[in-house]
């Protein structure tokens, strides 16, 4: 079994896990909950797509626009969800 | 195309990403679809701020928790089952690509239980907009694991018969399309399920 792959999953599920946690804390109303959770959420994105698709072995066009695409939805979806 | 030039390949130039270029042109069509649908999303959530709170404490987080981590497990699978591919371990690979199959499979079992719940309750596609963009996202979705599943057996059908027979670039492009159905319902999970 592949570590790297391993320890990626087992880093994305932990951030699952916290995404779930921050939800429960913005029932109080919290602003930046939303923001946080599509960071966790764009952190998840970043790393299917460089350590399980190899977009890392990728060339920077590639690279830089699905960095650029998960940002920017994750900003606008965390931003405007307040 | 053959294994030793699918190996060959530069994936450092621009025309050949991993899983071909055809395959990332539709995976950015894709997320501009659901990008647009999750704008959408906050859009009326933002002018029916309390319609869409109540309608997300209605959806099971529970079951949206535990899909996500069944999805990213079977993306993990099927990184595995590419790699194993690689090395020429071919029965490995075909371990593999079943647990990859058999994620998706739970997936698809729990959503499904998942709309029963929702259509039992009388939650329907038009309840109100926030279940409107629900359904169609997440059966949008779906559609693609399904898709996803019989491209999946596909492969799992050759590796059996004809392992070698296997262009290396058509399976790599096939789980491109799975870890798709990852990174889309990544950002579904959240918008949908915990951030309203």
């Amino acid at each position: 079994m592949d570590r790297s792959l391993l320890i990626t999953l087992i880093v994305m599920i932990a951030l699952t896990f916290v995404g779930a946690l921050f939800s429960k804390l913005g029932v109080g109303g919290l602003r930046w909950i939303p923001l946080a959770i599509m960071a966790l959420a764009s952190t998840k994105f970043i790393l299917v797509a460089f350590r399980f698709m190899e977009l890392n072995k990728a060339h920077v066009f590639w690279r830089a626009s699905v960095v650029f695409i998960c940002v920017l939805l994750a900003v606008l979806v965390g931003t405007l969800a307040n | 195309m053959s294994k030793d030039e699918a190996l060959a390949i530069d994936h450092r130039n621009i025309f050949y990403p991993p899983g071909g270029i055809l395959l990332w042109v539709i995976i950015f069509v894709e997320l501009l679809t659901y990008g647009l649908g999750l704008l959408a999303l906050v859009h009326y959530g933002r002018l029916e701020p309390e319609v869409f709170h109540q309608s997300r404490l209605q959806l099971n987080t529970s079951i949206g928790t535990f899909n996500t981590v069944v999805l990213l497990t079977s993306g993990f699978f099927m990184a595995m089952a590419v790699k194993l591919f690689r090395e020429g371990k071919f029965a490995q690979a075909s371990t593999y690509l079943k647990l990859t199959m058999a994620g998706g499979g739970i997936f698809m079992v729990f959503k499904c239980y998942e709309y029963f719940e929702k259509l039992s309750a009388g939650v329907a596609l038009d309840e109100n907009m926030f279940f409107t963009l629900y359904w169609m996202l997440t059966v949008f979705h779906l559609a693609h694991v399904l898709v996803g599943m019989v491209i999946l057996t596909y492969f799992l059908v050759k590796i059996k018969k004809a392992a070698t027979s296997i262009d290396l670039l058509d399976l790599e492009s096939g789980a491109a399309f799975w870890h798709m159905c990852d990174v889309i319902w990544i950002l579904l999970f959240p918008a949908l399920y915990l951030i309203f």
